[in-house]
């Protein structure tokens, strides 16, 4: 698998598992990555990549999960959060909307 | 699932259609054009059209409404179908996806008609925190929540195995869920930034674009008018991933308005936007050089804005007070606990002297 997915997919899988929002800034960081290179791509993308491409969204979308689920009490680290929240549903949506393209 | 709206519209007086779409009462009351702005631009020129305007409301409502009713369905549904992964659950959850995305995308077609025109007939800017926001932020909330179900099933692996094997299933449920996604992220565009909590800071759009202001005919108001088109542009953007254009647009918006020199309230609520854009993206720590000629961060564009808003009240009005603790905030997230000190400690000092022209304090080009 491309390295840029797979890492994109280990930091997610990071964040999921850990159910920390500290990790996040890598998970998103990775999705956002995979959304560049998609942007960018001129090549439609193969039955294998679709899988991998949805197996991506899947684990944004539980990252997501897992960053609601946090609900950290300082006001400071709330906003950290939200903003995390922010970007990784962004990315997430944005990888969606490729796949969409492509089935 | 019995759509919400079809027992709403049916009361209402001006509607002989089944008004499923938005898109079509506005077409049948005759208010849409192809371009929505100019439509608006006249509508505020010739006066508001009650009646129709009204009754695009309550659809609108109650299309949104009807839509999250939905969505909750069909979280429902995916969790049936993570629970016993029958072939049974899995076609009703694909059904209720199909849906759910039919009235996403009425919603989704009908919002820029809604939205723009809305924004800038009688009820100005307001309708970000008027009409539509509490029902979207809902809709907002049920995404939200079907995320959460779609986190909890197992849809990863689904994707890994079938994907490989035969494709068919998982390519049924992804076209469907990647559709609704997508949708969901459209309309949230117009909502995310707008859901600051209570107490939590200024709410800058309304304050930046004055609805009496939009659609006025001075060289001034005009300026503000494409000031708002811009931001309204990087909005979209930034509900899109596009954060580098997004930054430009937002930039692009601010200097207009940072560039109303008699306005400085304006200008300092804009300059946090784009401040908070930036910590937004994670682009905080970029000086945004096209802004100024010096060149800030946005740790330095919060401080600026706080000086700005400064320069036009005194330092115990409760508007600039509440804005300098946002600020305040903000910097100590980002890590710059000396210029929080430093600025609230400025905004707020009896002894501040504003200079002659506060546009100069940026540089602005």
């Amino acid at each position: 698998m491309n390295p840029t997915w797979s890492g994109a997919q280990q930091e997610a899988e990071r964040l999921c598992e850990s159910g920390d929002p500290q990790a996040a800034t890598a998970a998103i960081a990775g999705c956002e990555a995979v959304v560049a290179e998609l942007r960018s791509r001129q090549t439609p993308l193969s039955a294998e990549e679709v899988g991998e491409l949805a197996a991506l969204i899947a684990l944004g979308s539980t990252g997501v999960s897992t960053l609601i689920a946090a609900q950290p009490k300082d006001a400071s680290a709330q906003r950290a959060t939200q903003r995390a929240l922010f970007r990784l549903r962004t990315a997430t949506a944005v990888l969606a909307s490729q796949l969409a393209a492509a089935l | 699932m019995k759509p919400v709206v079809s027992s709403t519209v049916s009361t209402l007086p001006l509607l002989e259609l089944p008004a499923s779409s938005t898109t079509e009462v506005a077409k049948r009351s005759g208010l849409l054009s192809d371009d929505p702005l100019q439509r608006s631009l006249f509508e505020v020129a010739n006066g508001p059209r009650k009646a129709s305007y009204g009754t695009d409301t309550l659809v609108a409502k109650a299309m949104v409404t009807s839509a999250a009713l939905s969505l909750q369905g069909v979280i429902r549904d995916v969790e049936h179908w993570a629970q016993d992964r029958g072939s049974a659950s899995f076609n009703k959850l694909i059904r209720g996806l199909e849906h759910a995305n039919k009235e996403m995308q009425e919603l989704t077609a009908s919002r820029d008609v809604q939205i723009e025109r809305w924004s800038l007939t009688e009820v100005g800017i307001n309708v970000h925190q008027g009409h539509l926001f509490h029902e979207l932020s809902e809709l907002q909330a049920r995404f939200g929540e079907l995320l959460e179900a779609v986190g909890r099933s197992p849809l990863e692996q689904f994707a890994r195995s079938d994907f490989t094997e035969q494709g068919n299933e998982a390519k049924r449920l992804f076209t469907q869920l990647s559709k609704l996604l997508t949708e969901s992220q459209s309309l949230e565009s117009h909502v995310l930034w707008h859901a600051r909590p209570e107490g939590e800071g200024p709410s800058p759009i309304e304050t930046i674009f004055p609805a009496t202001a939009l659609g006025k005919s001075s060289l001034e108001d005009r300026r503000l008018t494409d000031a708002y088109r811009k931001h309204l542009d990087a909005e979209n953007l930034l509900a899109s991933g596009n954060y580098p254009e997004a930054i430009g647009a937002l930039f692009e918006s601010a200097t207009i308005v940072a560039r109303m020199y008699h306005q400085p309230t304006n200008c300092g609520h804009a300059l946090i936007y784009l401040a908070d854009a930036l910590v937004l993206t994670g682009l905080d720590k970029q000086p945004i050089e096209h802004v100024t000629s010096v060149g800030l961060d946005a740790g330095e564009l919060y401080h600026a804005a706080a000086m700005f808003v400064r320069s036009a009240t005194v330092p115990d009005d409760q508007e600039l007070r509440r804005l300098v603790a946002y600020v305040h905030a903000q910097l100590h997230d980002l890590g710059r606990h000396e210029l929080a000190t430093q600025t609230t400690r400025e905004a707020l000092s009896p002894g501040y002297v504003q200079g002659p022209d506060s546009g100069l304090l940026l540089g602005l080009r």
